[in-house]
């Protein structure tokens, strides 16, 4: 599904990622783990197109096509999520109509109809039903007066409605309480198939409980510099990071 | 609640502290304003003839110009016919050293806690003062002469480097500028002078101290601070006049220029006499303060703090002309019992990538009105500018005003212009839970008012901030401990 | 701090005026003394701190008439009846035409809750309230152009809402382009507990117009006022808007301005709370492109303590447009307690739009919360990507950015479909299509 060869991304002259690797296939589930300030949500914010950063070397292939040369919304209609750590809050605009416009340019892309107004209001219940959102969330402003938790779950929504082959959550179990990570888990488990991939990133191996991933990464410094399975983040959340520090600098 | 009012009314029995007047030998011109005082003013100075005819030009100039009305102060009319234009201190010989200053002088400056000797050398501050408009003494010349500064008086600058004078002199603030601009440049007495060459940190803050003295005189002392490339200067003013019952005029004018990449910080602390608690007497304090930001990446940065003054009427303003050039304002206004201050500035942006601050921070007391004023323009070329504004006004008491008039004008999109203003009392809140911890109101109130001035007291050089820090408490002596 | 005009065709016109119509003895006396200010008054020139960045004597130079106006727009009746759409029978609808009240195109329910009715048969039925609201609240008149439209007004509409009563109109003030002045007075008094609800629509059929509407509101006790105004004129449409507001104990004055086209906007608040507890509420949206300008002048003051009052004034421009904001907020050394906040915001679309704001301060008591903020900026770059990373284009993830912005301000408004409807014309404004 996407092909990241040697990426190094640096922002106002600081290199951020320096020559990470990483393939995903269909139907996997990657997490990436990490301390602070190593490049997890930079990596991101790049697949999915955000402005400031500078790419000086590598390639990023999504199903075979050159995502780095797409802007934001080019990617997004190819099936590129990405859920917010920090999402925006939009006041005036109901979700229902934020999502409304976000489907139909999709559509748009792919040369379909818009979408008629039940069908819409039939798949909003629906995958509001999935993050427990209650009814009158139709007709609020994108996250304006959300909770944080509620923030979360909305992206989760956003991410159910559109349905993309490839989402990545960036911290989306940061600030949550057991409820809402529980319910931010089963919309995800719920959405995984067998066509589609997930990169989660966190600090935290208590996401990994609700959402057991195929492969879990350790960023240190702007690469990947371990991977495994699902018992590397135990061992990681039993350990912390400073073996993997010690590790990398003995080399 | 009527503790509060009954600390807050003590505070207005506070006194003047520096309102003694020196007895020495003054020598005046006569009352009022004519072609001939201004002759006898330049002759006096021993001025050469293109210094008289440029006063001569501003006086005709003045002449036609009507007094502004626009300001939100009320005053009775200014007969400028009974004022004093010109008093100086006589002196019978050149002064070479410290010793030879008049005691009397000595004694003043004592008075005010200034001393210009061995201990000011050691903490690094060079002073030029001005009594009643003309320089007495200007210390550390040599040692800054070593550098190639030049701090003068600038009476001496219009004799020693009359170029520069002739170059700068109304280039930031233009002889028609302003009614009390023209007049201070037909009549202005003294001031100082400096320049600071290029690539050169001035290594002492320079400072000038003002003091009115003589009954019945107007001061108008002009200060003109060029800073060439790459330099840096610090510079500091301070003000104090005797009480007396009537009323006095300060016009000044002050022009800074700063080039390609150079900095000035220019800090005042202004206590010109207020008046009695009736509101008799005072200094009208009408004054016009200007840096040119000409070069790219300059930098000027007003910090003042006004305690002083029956009438105060000062923008102290930048026009950032350079590209990424940046201009602060920081300012503390304190009035009390009858005092009007309207006080502010103008941030002119010109250049791209331009910056400018403005934290203002006006306390009103007793049955004072404290205006905020200031302009912020961002001119169409200005691409790129910043702005950022915030003006604070905290009421002490019920009879006194606070108010706020800004002026934004944006002419560019790419500008980011943002103004923030508070009004409030004191808070409550703040003051019990002071209170629940032990503190005296009083304290708490001290606390509160010194919190609220700290952003811009933080700008102040080291050996200032004390000083306004004793001002501030003394100005609202009773509720500031 | 004025402009000299040619002043002797306004009093030649009310000359005429008083010729042709039948008015009380109490009303002729106050337009000659209305005319007499302004004559004494003259244009405010640009010296003059409210009219710092509009040029009136430029509007008043181009010609418009300020002549007797009948109600003789038969040519007209077609194209007015577009913007009439069928309302049912229990509906109150005002259509003003070039100042005068229109009969034919006007609805109006008779009730005991409330008294409406055209100004000028209010007048010559000498109804008592209408004779005294007039000039009650815009006093000394100081004010050139509400002098002028207190000498010259012919027409406009009396609302008299009783005790504990509730109206609701549908108002429009339709212009038919004929180069000439027209300046309806809406007088408006509401008793205790007594609610008013007010869609106002601003319309230029061709041509070019200029209208100088002044209200005057008064309010008793708990009243409450909820007032929207749609400006969409379209270009050439000069229109000056001012609303004298007193508001007693526990009123609430709710006014939500939105202006989507028009040469020149000028709308004028002029608040007075008088009476404890008391509200205002101000909004303002301005869409503007080409060489449109509005310019809004808000004054508040508070007489009573524990009053409040917001004002939140937004403007997006493009073109060569003009936003002025100028607001101040006075607060007398009695009103204690009082809270007040006003915001201004600006997005700048192009290289030659100007935003020129001046929030103010005025404030003689100690206990109070009085905050302004004023901005300009550009959309955030952040905001964007999310809206982008949704699939959303840049284009329109832009004009949603705005809608955003402008939706703020009318959020506000309580009725549910006028918020709605209001919505709607800012959507289209900015071709967003829900």
């Amino acid at each position: 599904m996407i092909q990241i060869n040697n990426l190094h991304v640096s922002i106002e002259g600081k290199e951020i990622l320096k020559g990470l690797n990483l393939t995903i296939n269909k139907g996997e589930v990657h997490a990436i783990m990490g301390p602070n300030g190593t490049g997890k949500s930079t990596l991101g914010n790049v697949l999915s197109g955000k402005d400031g950063y500078t790419i000086s070397e590598g390639t990023v292939l999504f199903e075979g096509i050159d995502l780095l040369e797409l802007e934001p919304e080019e990617r997004a209609q190819m099936g590129l999520f990405l859920a917010f750590q920090y999402p925006v809050e939009i006041p005036g605009v109901s979700n229902a109509n934020f999502l409304k416009a976000s489907i139909n340019e999709i559509r748009k892309s792919k040369d379909l109809a818009p979408i008629s107004a039940t069908d819409f209001l039939k798949l909003m219940r629906e995958k509001m039903e999935l993050v427990e959102m209650k009814k009158d969330f139709i007709s609020r402003s994108v996250n304006v007066g959300f909770s944080g938790g509620e923030k979360k779950r909305n992206e989760i929504l956003q991410m159910a409605m559109l349905d993309p082959k490839l989402a990545i959550l960036d911290e989306t179990d940061s600030g949550l309480d057991i409820d809402a990570l529980r319910i931010v888990a089963n919309g995800v488990n719920k959405l995984r198939t067998e066509e589609n991939a997930f990169i989660i990133i966190t600090h935290y191996q208590r996401l990994l409980d609700h959402i057991v991933p195929d492969f879990v990464h350790v960023m240190y410094d702007g690469k990947i510099v371990k991977s495994g399975d699902k018992s590397l983040a135990l061992e990681l959340e039993e350990k912390g990071y400073d073996w993997i520090k010690d590790e990398v600098e003995a080399v | 609640m009527s503790d509060q009012n009954q600390i807050l009314e003590d505070l207005t029995s506070s006194d003047y502290k520096y309102g003694f007047v020196t007895d020495i030998e003054q020598e005046f011109a006569p009352k009022g304003l004519t072609e001939d005082i201004i002759r006898f003013i330049s002759a006096k100075k021993e001025e050469p003839e293109w210094m008289l005819e440029w006063r001569l030009k501003a006086f005709k100039e003045w002449l036609k110009m009507p007094e502004p009305q626009w300001s939100n102060v009320t005053f009775p009319k200014i007969d400028f016919q009974d004022i004093i234009y010109y008093a100086a201190p006589v002196q019978k010989i050149e002064l070479n050293s410290l010793d030879e200053v008049d005691p009397e002088i000595l004694k003043t400056l004592q008075k005010l806690g200034i001393s210009i000797d061995e201990q000011k050398r050691l903490t690094g501050v060079a002073m030029d003062i001005v009594m009643d408009s003309v320089s007495v003494k200007t210390t550390f010349q040599t040692s800054l002469k070593e550098k190639g500064i030049i701090f003068c008086s600038i009476s001496d600058a219009i004799k020693d480097h009359p170029d520069l004078v002739k170059k700068y002199m109304g280039s930031v603030v233009p002889v028609k500028d302003n009614y009390y601009a023209a007049l201070n440049s037909a009549v202005f007495s003294d001031g100082s002078f400096c320049y600071i060459p290029k690539g050169v940190r001035c290594p002492m803050e320079l400072s000038t101290y003002f003091r009115i003295n003589a009954a019945g005189t107007g001061q108008f002392e002009r200060t003109l601070l060029i800073a060439d490339d790459d330099s840096y200067v610090s510079y500091l003013e301070g003000c104090t006049a005797p009480m007396r019952d009537e009323n006095q005029l300060h016009a000044a004018v002050v022009e800074l220029v700063a080039m390609d990449r150079a900095e000035i910080k220019y800090s005042t602390v202004q206590n010109w006499y207020p008046g009695n608690k009736e509101g008799v007497g005072g200094v009208y304090n009408f004054v016009t303060k200007r840096g040119f930001c000409k070069g790219d990446s300059s930098k000027i940065s007003w910090t003042q703090v006004e305690t002083g003054s029956a009438i105060t009427w000062k923008y102290p303003s930048c026009i950032l002309a350079g590209d990424n050039s940046i201009g602060e304002f920081y300012s503390v206004a304190v009035t009390n019992n009858f005092q009007q201050a309207d006080t502010g500035t103008k941030m002119i942006h010109i250049g791209k990538n331009t910056k400018s601050r403005i934290v203002s921070k006006g306390i009103s007391a007793g049955k004072s009105q404290n205006n905020y004023r200031g302009l912020v323009k961002v001119h169409k070329k200005a691409d790129n500018a910043r702005n950022f504004s915030q003006c604070d006004s905290l009421l002490m008491g019920d009879k006194c005003g606070a108010h706020t008039f800004p002026y934004l004008e944006v002419n560019n999109r790419s500008a980011q212009v943002e103004h923030e203003a508070t009004t409030s009392k004191i808070s409550e809140d703040i003051l019990f839970y002071c209170k629940q911890r032990g503190i005296e109101e009083e304290q708490a109130v001290a606390m509160i008012v010194n919190g609220f001035c700290k952003e811009v007291m933080d700008n102040l050089p080291m050996e200032f901030a004390v000083e306004a820090r004793k001002l501030l408490a003394i100005s609202l002596e009773g509720s500031v401990g | 701090m004025t402009t000299i005009i040619e002043t002797s065709i306004y009093s030649q016109t009310l000359d005429e005026l008083l010729e042709t119509q039948q008015l009380p003895e109490e009303i002729v006396q106050k337009k000659i003394s209305a005319i007499q200010k302004f004559e004494e008054l003259g244009l405010p020139s640009m010296k003059h701190e409210e009219w710092k960045y509009t040029y009136l004597a430029k509007v008043f130079k181009k010609g418009f008439t300020p002549g007797i106006q009948t109600n003789n727009n038969n040519n007209y009746s077609e194209r007015i009846k577009e913007y009439l759409p069928a309302i049912s029978s229990d509906k109150n609808r005002l259509v003003i035409v070039d100042g005068i009240f229109s009969k034919e195109f006007s609805q109006i329910n008779t009730s005991t809750e409330y008294h409406i009715s055209s100004l000028a048969d209010a007048w010559e039925n000498n109804i008592q309230t209408a004779t005294e609201l007039f000039t009650s609240i815009t006093k000394q008149q100081d004010r050139a152009l509400t002098a002028l439209n207190s000498a010259l007004c012919q027409d406009g509409v009396f609302i008299e809402v009783a005790d504990e009563c509730t109206a609701q109109i549908e108002l429009l003030l339709i212009h038919t382009g004929q180069m000439q002045m027209s300046m309806p007075r809406i007088l408006i008094q509401i008793g205790v507990n007594g609610y008013l609800s007010i869609a106002e629509q601003v319309i230029l059929l061709e041509n070019s117009s200029f209208s100088n509407v002044v209200s005057e509101i008064k309010t008793a006790e708990g009243a409450m006022i909820e007032w929207v105004k749609i400006q969409d004129p379209g270009a050439n449409m000069y229109h000056f808007d001012s609303c004298y507001v007193q508001q007693a104990t526990k009123s609430n004055y709710h006014c939500t301005t939105v202006s989507l086209s028009g040469e020149l906007i000028r709308n004028n608040q002029f608040i007075e709370i008088q009476g404890e507890n008391a509200h205002a509420d101000l909004g303002g949206i301005s869409i503007l492109d080409n060489k449109e300008q509005t310019d809004n002048l808000i004054i508040i003051r508070h007489s009573a303590p524990n009053t409040t009052s917001n004002q939140l004034y937004k403007n997006i421009l493009n073109g060569e447009s003009t936003g002025v904001f100028n607001g101040k907020i006075v607060v007398d050394q009695i009103a204690q307690k009082t809270n007040a906040f006003q915001s201004n915001k600006n997005i700048l679309l192009s290289d030659d739009a100007a935003a020129f704001f001046r929030p103010q301060l005025e404030i003689f008591a100690d206990d109070v919360k009085c905050s302004h903020g004023a901005t300009s900026y550009q959309i955030e770059d952040h905001e964007l990507f999310y809206l982008r990373s949704r699939g959303i284009s840049k284009e329109l993830s832009r004009s949603l950015l705005m809608y955003a912005f402008a939706a703020d301000v009318v959020e506000e408004i309580e009725d549910t479909l006028l918020r709605e409807g209001v919505k709607s014309k800012i959507a289209s404004k900015l071709k967003i299509e829900f």
